[in-house]
């Protein structure tokens, strides 16, 4: 029998053997060990230069230039960019000043809290145009003819949102540490927070909150590959992340008033703000982290990532269908 | 080379491309003439991979457009009617960004957008924002990225809509350098006295069928309609086209004033003397016969009708 050909990918995989009702006919040890050996080479062979293109050499990264181009570069047509720019690099200021004022009364959950709710906005707002807005100014179909694949194009978009997204993170990250390091509680304890526990759960909900931004902007990219418009986009995912974070609990707390708080814990789950807001009560209180931990630390982080990952799937996928159509 | 064979494109009951095929060499200059609507763009769209055709397919250099879209994209270059550049980059960067997309290694691409930049007369723009350019830089820039992986393909759908004048002409002459270093150009345009003057083939397409296809002077020639003789006399030209209308070849006479005659002539040379003969003999006072040379306009309005404008 002829070894299989590792370049030949259309070859490599299929099964060869000959017609007959027994499937497994044909199939020996040797060829079998060929087959494998012939994938594996394969694998290796294609695996390494394809994440390197996906995920380090994407050109895609073209997306950061632009944001340099919009708000840092001096240009005069950039003016109202750059007073944008100014005013949101005071208002960090401010906030930063301002947690160091109340740094012995304000909880480390606070700034996070802030840093989540800017981070669902801004997300999917630097996300709404990533394909329809390719769509809207006629630029997508240059980005269709180049011998990029789609994957390359979606994961490349998403990568220059989500380094903008852990700018922001490190960003928030000295008032967070202020506030971690210098609050005291009640009782005139300075070190409540300042503990092995204490840093576990401050990592645990920077991570939701991170993995939550990421699943709303990974949802508005799927949107933006679906949708005509990147105006319609963002309508459209600001709107469902309102309805899921505001409506959503409001109606679930309405429902479930009378209910025990582990079922609201339960349906909650998906919620960045409720878990870290019972992962940090839960220092205070004295419930045990393993619970939480398992019920809300790494499983939320998990669910999000998951869900990004899916999201970004099917983007793809979306665009897959789409290609040779539009 | 290129291949397009028995291309076809159906949406629903419409078909917009019918059953098309030609071949181009390198060097070929092709002109895509067609109304709006004639199926011209959906072509090049089936031909930049970003149309799936229904049946037939086209082949570049050996590789089909159905096969292997991604090793044709390498192949070709491709410039839309209606595109859009992105705001907030430098000319540069936006060359330096479809170079990587185009995996010309980053080495290269300086020397490379260099060559581009100076072929497209931008070289003075090279820093400058996109969204800063002028209609007719921005059609050179969208050139320019067209050329930056020396494709052997340039697929360029009206590039000169919108152009004044100066930046046609340019383009023109930018256009025949290309054709001369060997790439395949086909070209789209409605202008068709300027692709008669750059384009050594054409074609003329219309509700998505290929009517006529070939080098300029044979399409004419084949397809010209009736030649246009201009008999200029004395006077009594209404009986001059009385008698002329009798003759061999003549479709038709018509005086214009009393000293012009004008008529629609497909006779052979040996016909058009005879004119000339019988005018003398029957004691008409000739001055002069000028013939109105048939062009690509002429042939375009004679075998379209216009239905899909």
């Amino acid at each position: 029998m002829k070894p299989a050909d590792p370049n030949n990918k259309k070859t490599l995989f299929a099964v060869r053997r000959p017609a007959g009702k027994n499937p497994f006919a044909g199939l020996t040890p040797a060829s079998v060990a060929s087959q494998t050996r012939a994938a594996a080479t394969y694998m290796t062979k294609d695996f390494g230069p394809w994440v390197r293109k996906l995920f380090f050499t994407n050109p895609m990264k073209i997306e950061v230039i632009r944001f340099k181009g919009r708000f840092i570069n001096v240009t005069p047509s950039a003016a109202l960019n750059r007073t944008m720019l100014a005013m949101a690099v005071l208002s960090y200021l401010a906030i930063t000043w301002m947690v160091w004022l109340a740094r012995r009364d304000l909880d480390p959950v606070v700034p996070i809290l802030i840093q989540t709710v800017l981070m669902l906005l801004v997300g999917p707002a630097a996300a709404h145009g990533t394909i329809a807005g390719e769509r809207d100014r006629k630029s997508w179909d240059l980005l269709q003819v180049a011998p990029i694949s789609h994957a390359e194009i979606v994961t490349g978009k998403f990568l220059s949102i989500f380094a903008m997204m852990v700018a922001a993170v490190i960003a928030f990250l000295p008032s967070v540490l202020i506030a971690w390091l210098f609050h005291v509680n009640g009782y005139g304890d300075s070190t409540q927070y300042v503990t092995a526990s204490g840093l576990w759960r401050l990592i645990l909900i920077e991570g939701i909150s991170l993995a939550s931004a990421t699943a709303a902007t990974t949802y508005t990219i799927y949107l933006s590959s679906r949708m005509k418009s990147a105006n319609a986009t963002l309508a459209t995912a600001i709107s469902s992340l309102v309805g899921l974070y505001l409506v959503v609990p409001l109606g679930l707390a309405a429902l479930v008033s009378n209910g025990s708080g582990k079922v609201m814990d339960l349906l909650m789950v998906y919620h960045p703000i409720w878990a870290i807001v019972r992962i940090w009560e839960s220092a205070n209180d004295n419930i045990t982290l393993p619970f939480l931990d398992k019920f809300y630390g790494l499983p939320t982080i998990g669910l999000y990532a998951l869900l990004s990952a899916v999201f970004l799937g099917a983007a793809t996928k979306v665009l897959k269908k789409r290609a040779g159509n539009d | 080379m290129l291949d397009v064979c028995h291309l076809r494109k159906e949406y629903n009951d419409l078909e917009a491309v019918k059953d098309i095929s030609f071949s181009l060499g390198p060097g070929d200059i092709f002109g895509f003439i067609g109304s709006n609507g004639a199926g011209k763009t959906t072509t090049i769209r089936m031909i930049a991979t970003l149309l799936e055709p229904t049946a037939g397919t086209a082949v570049l250099n050996g590789v089909d457009v159905r096969e292997d879209p991604m090793a044709i994209r390498r192949m070709l270059g491709y410039m839309p009617d209606f595109f859009g550049l992105y705001d907030d980059v430098k000319v540069y960067e936006y060359l330096d960004f479809f170079a990587s997309l185009y995996e010309v290694p980053a080495r290269r691409r300086p020397g490379v957008i260099h060559d581009c930049l100076t072929m497209t007369n931008l070289s003075g723009k090279r820093d400058a924002f996109v969204q800063s350019l002028s209609r007719g830089m921005q059609q050179r820039l969208c050139l320019a990225r067209c050329l930056v992986h020396d494709p052997s393909l340039l697929l360029l759908d009206e590039p000169a809509s919108g152009l004044d004048p100066r930046a046609r002409a340019e383009l023109k002459e930018l256009i025949l350098e290309l054709g001369k270093s060997g790439k395949i150009i086909i070209v789209s345009s409605h202008i068709l006295p300027e692709l008669a003057d750059f384009c050594n083939t054409v074609g003329i397409i219309e509700k998505g069928e290929l009517l006529a296809f070939g080098p300029v002077d044979e399409v004419v020639r084949n397809h010209r309609p009736a030649r246009i003789l201009e008999i200029k006399l004395i006077d009594r030209a209404p009986g001059a086209a009385r008698l002329l209308a009798k003759m061999t070849g003549v479709l038709d006479a018509q005086a214009a004033g009393e000293d012009e005659v004008r008529m629609d002539f497909n006779g052979d040379l040996q016909a058009q003397a005879e004119l000339v003969r019988a005018l003398v003999a029957d004691g008409y006072q000739m001055l002069g016969l000028k013939e109105d040379h048939a062009d690509l306009e002429d042939v375009f309005l004679k075998l379209t009708k216009g239905a899909v404008n």
